[in-house]
């Protein structure tokens, strides 16, 4: 996904390499497993610079949507700014430290920006997002980030070798959605390799021990009706974030800002983890998308005091706006701190322009209110209601609910759990399905298909 | 000789007053005139009780956010604010019950500050959940009065037993204060 340099009309010039030649993959191969591409070929102090669009904003032209400013890169998670991603190695030989204000120099032209410590940017490089900085993008995208054009040349527009880096010494305040990298020992992502899948195909399931889970709760009875359930399959997620995304625009979700998501405040439905694993220096990186797990024995429904979320016939745990408080006790005992708590009127201020823009169907939520993810009951009732006059059932993959429907590699699978033949529940029965924390005896209605890499012999 | 009797024997108030004496000195406190120093001392009170006012106002005004908590850390300063307040509370019962239950009989002089201590302490503690909460004007639905929306609250809550183990701890050490006050009342 390079970006490629368009030069203006007067400027083209057959003397400047516009293309790069063709990459020898065996080549690159041959060198990584002699182990030269890790080390890092520059001269201490001097670094090759990549440039890549955004992730979210592209090469710029989407700094103007609050929506795309907010959603986490799928690396860094950081929101709301781009920064010079540095690899811990090289971030070490230098002294430089997360969030530390740096001074990348080439050829007399100079850029100050953020670094970012990377798990797996390789040694000697840093990577600088495109679409920052910008002067004249409008209400929400000026200013936001760092411009890095100054340092961008015809001769190099998407790298250049020989830069000099040298701290400033100065910090710049990051708002990153998740700074933590590590499951610290929990399998939260599970994962194996193809060879290991194959010897036991249960390893999702084994991976963690537990006494019988016994409730003191009676179980909820689904002998008629549906049951809602979903799927999430890890082996196809490519952690974008696109999920995060269309349900933000189905339900109505506000855009905090940056100083908000630095105080923890983001108000996404459905987030998406990212884990490294491995060597810090060579690391791999795993995604998670990780909204409300509607869980049969939800911690959340017996701390409400005022039954403001409460468990529906159908196997959703549902939120009752007006019926909320707001203690956040339900947050404070959700396991996977799904809940998003309304700490301001964020719709406030809002035009009446766009308040025509909202989902009808959803709820504008208040302050002083919890929310999540309802598993966009709205398409729930709407499917329902459809059926109801055609006097049938909701018929499998009739619902499609906001997430699933964005997501770009379908790994999101929504669907009536009682209904055998339903493709959610096909997938329920694969092996490598399992259940976030499930050691906790909540129940969730939601699962993970747990993820097989199968690397190539010279790389893995 | 007799527990009793040497209790008796002892002496509590140095200076052998009549109880004359004593109704005069409690009496003067409250009906002389109110002397400067008690005025200065009373303004700091209050103008801290204005700080408190400002901020309990402009917390519900702009919204809870002020308490600086977040997701996944809900609870706070406030919580925190409860627990001190309500140990404060427990050491004022703690010190009127201890005395009373080893038959001190020089507790009369503390018990009232200690057990006006426990009550206004209590106040303090109820306050902090009170304004937590994101929408402190529906405060008494996790009580079971009726409401709006006849709905009961929920009984599995631990909250819901915690506004119900605070209101008994501050009814009861009202009438434990009350009950020692009698006299005092009875006198003024």
């Amino acid at each position: 996904m390079a970006t490629r340099c368009f030069s203006p009309p007067d400027m083209v010039n057959p003397r400047v390499p516009t293309v790069t030649p063709p990459l020898d993959e065996n080549a690159i191969a041959n060198q990584i497993s002699a182990g030269a591409i890790k080390k890092s070929a520059s001269p201490l102090g001097t670094v090759e610079i990549v440039f890549q669009p955004s992730p979210a904003v592209f090469d710029g032209r989407y700094a103007d949507n609050g929506w795309l400013q907010e959603t986490p890169d799928p690396i860094t998670k950081i929101t709301w700014d781009n920064v010079a991603a540095i690899s811990p190695a090289t971030a070490r030989e230098l002294g430089i430290r997360n969030s530390d204000i740096v001074r990348l120099a080439h050829k007399g032209r100079t850029l100050e920006i953020a670094a970012w410590l990377v798990p797996g940017q390789p040694d000697g490089t840093i990577t600088l997002d495109l679409g920052y900085g910008r002067r004249a993008s409008g209400r929400v995208g000026n200013g936001v980030g760092f411009d890095v054009g100054p340092l961008r040349t015809l001769e190099g527009c998407d790298f250049i070798t020989g830069a000099t880096i040298t701290a400033t010494g100065r910090k710049y305040a990051i708002s990153c959605a998740q700074d933590h990298g590590s499951m610290e020992g929990r399998p939260l992502v599970r994962e194996a390799t193809l060879e290991e899948y194959r010897r036991e195909p249960k390893f999702a399931q084994e991976m963690v021990e537990h006494p019988p889970l016994k409730s003191l709760w009676d179980e909820h009875d689904y002998s008629q009706g549906y049951q809602w359930g979903l799927t999430v399959d890890l082996n196809t997620c490519i952690g974008c974030g696109v999920c995060t995304l269309a349900c933000q625009s189905e339900n109505n979700i506000p855009i905090v800002g940056k100083t908000q998501v630095a105080k923890g405040r983001e108000m996404n439905w459905i987030r998406v983890d990212r884990y490294f694993s491995g060597e810090a220096d060579d690391a791999q990186v795993m995604h998670q998308p990780v909204m409300c797990q509607h869980c049969e024995n939800a911690p959340c429904e017996q701390v409400c005091p005022v039954a403001a979320t409460v468990h529906d016939k159908e196997g959703l745990n549902v939120m009752v706006y007006n019926r909320c408080i707001g203690t956040r006790y339900c947050s404070n005992n959700c396991p996977y701190k799904v809940r998003r708590f309304n700490f301001f009127n964020y719709t406030k201020d809002t035009p009446e322009i766009v308040k025509m823009a909202m989902n009808p169907d959803v709820t504008v939520r208040s302050r002083g209110v919890m929310e999540k993810c309802t598993f966009c009951i709205q398409r729930i009732n709407r499917a329902k209601n459809a059926a109801n006059l055609e006097n049938r059932e909701v018929r499998d993959g009739e619902i499609v609910i906001a997430c699933q429907q964005a997501c770009p590699t379908q790994a999101i699978v929504f669907g009536n759990i009682n209904d055998p033949a339903s493709k959610v529940s096909q997938a329920k029965r694969q092996d490598r399905n399992y259940e976030l924390l499930a050691e906790l005896n909540t129940k969730p209605c939601l699962s993970y298909l747990a993820r097989i890499r199968n690397p190539h012999s010279q790389l893995g | 000789m007799s527990v009793e009797a040497k209790v008796h024997k002892e002496i509590l108030i140095e200076g052998n007053p009549q109880f004359s004496t004593i109704t005069e000195k409690i009496s003067r406190i409250v009906e002389s005139k109110t002397t400067k120093v008690w005025l200065l001392l009373f303004g700091a009170a209050v103008s801290l009780l204005l700080v408190l006012l400002g901020s309990v106002g402009y917390l519900l005004w702009e919204g809870i956010d002020i308490w600086g908590n977040n997701i996944p850390s809900g609870w706070g300063f406030d919580i925190v604010n409860f627990v001190f307040w309500v140990g404060i509370g427990h050491a004022g019962t703690l010190i009127s019950a201890i005395l009373f239950l080893f038959r001190q009989r020089w507790r009369t002089s503390i018990n009232r500050f200690a057990e006006a201590m426990t009550i206004f302490a209590v106040m303090c503690a109820l306050l902090f959940p009170s304004i937590h909460v994101g929408r402190a004007w529906l405060l008494h639905w996790v009580m079971p009065i009726p409401n709006q929306m006849g709905l009961w609250p929920n009984f599995r809550s631990p909250l819901l037993w915690d506004a119900f183990a605070v209101g008994t701890y501050f009814a009861c050490s009202l009438m434990f204060w009350y009950v020692g006050l009698i006299p005092d009342l009875a006198t003024l």
